[in-house]
């Protein structure tokens, strides 16, 4: 995958035009049929990918509207979906050293707003390759191309329900939560590979018991139990 | 109101709801240490939620999704996983995920 003689920014180009940004358009493609089928316009539709940027919010958000939710249980579910991007701020902040820069805060805003689940996981999957600086030039190639890959999914899943049979259409929405599970299954260090599996764990057994809030209580104890997990194995290491 | 414009409202509502933490992050991120152990929390924290949202989406889909069995996704997440761990060739075990799944669902 990785080409030498390409600079970061055109390495994180053609690798977003690759796996992730067809797997992402895939799933947009879902996001738009369900949006069409709750009565959303083309444009409202388009506005809620560009504007969230953050599929569980979104899908979250045109359920409950479909299903008569009031907008306080509207606001809250999207705030509860998409909270992982308070920590991927601070993360994808952390791997690409932008503490260093002397960035405007609208221009933070405009650099974080295109940070979503597969960029930030894929700036942990290409880390090991480069420097904190080609890491921030490898996002702004990577990033707006998946951006942009998921709103050509989004406008062309709008119409694509009339054309495709609805088999393959499953199909293909299948393709991210997949992609992405298994994504962060490849990831470099142990302990984010651990809590991958915890939190998907015990996701499982709890979804039966608590429903949306599994979610949230699921990736807690997951990720408390990896760094323990990891301390502990730390520990024994520095002991042997 | 209409339902025009409570899309409209809903949509609006979902942008700031999602804008908030990302505003945050950006508020805090100067203050946290990138090699303490806070700093490693939340990095397990974020990739452990991915864990559970992607396993939410898996068992409890919306939509188009949730007319398929929840066997067949499982079978074909199982697939994926185990060659992931056997090839460690992401593409290659996502495709054989994505082979399986299709396969399952369209003739089971």
């Amino acid at each position: 995958m990785n080409n030498a003689s390409l600079s970061p920014t055109r390495q994180g180009i053609l690798e977003a035009a690759r796996l992730p940004g067809l797997a992402l358009a895939a799933t947009m493609l879902g996001f738009a049929t369900m949006a069409r089928e709750a009565g959303f316009t083309f444009l409202m539709t388009i506005a809620t990918t560009a504007g969230v940027w953050g599929l569980p919010g979104q899908v979250a958000m045109v359920g409950l509207l479909a299903s008569g939710g009031g907008f306080i249980i509207i606001f809250f579910a999207v705030a509860m979906a998409n909270m992982r991007m308070l920590l991927m701020v601070i993360s994808a902040s952390d791997i690409m050293d932008i503490k260093s820069l002397k960035m405007p805060l609208w221009q933070h805003m405009i650099l974080f707003h295109l940070l979503a689940i597969t960029g930030w996981v894929q700036l942990g999957f290409v880390a090991p390759r480069y420097n904190k600086k080609q890491l921030l030039a490898y996002y702004l190639g990577f990033m707006p191309t998946i951006f942009t890959m998921a709103l050509t999914g989004t406008a062309i899943g709008y119409f694509i329900g009339d054309l495709v049979p609805p088999h393959i259409l499953r199909v293909v929405i299948y393709i991210t939560p997949l992609y992405l599970i298994l994504l962060g299954l490849s990831a470099r260090q142990l302990g984010n590979r651990l809590a991958v599996i915890f939190g998907g764990l015990f996701g499982l057994v709890l979804m039966p018991f608590l429903g949306d809030l599994a979610l949230f209580v699921a990736g807690f104890a997951g990720g408390v139990t990896a760094l323990m997990v990891m301390l502990m194995i730390e520990k024994e290491k520095a002991a042997s | 109101m209409s339902v025009y414009s409570q899309a409209w409202i809903a949509i609006a509502l979902a942008i700031f709801a999602t804008f908030m933490w990302r505003f945050l992050g950006v508020l805090i991120y100067k203050k946290v240490n990138s090699d303490s152990l806070l700093m490693r929390l939340i990095n397990m924290l974020a990739y452990s939620l991915l864990g559970s949202v992607m396993m939410m989406l898996m068992i409890n889909p919306t939509g188009l999704l949730a007319s398929s069995e929840l066997a067949h996704r499982m079978i074909g997440l199982i697939v994926g996983i185990g060659l992931l761990f056997w090839l460690r060739k992401l593409p290659i075990a996502l495709l054989g995920a994505i082979s399986t799944f299709g396969v399952l669902s369209l003739f089971f």
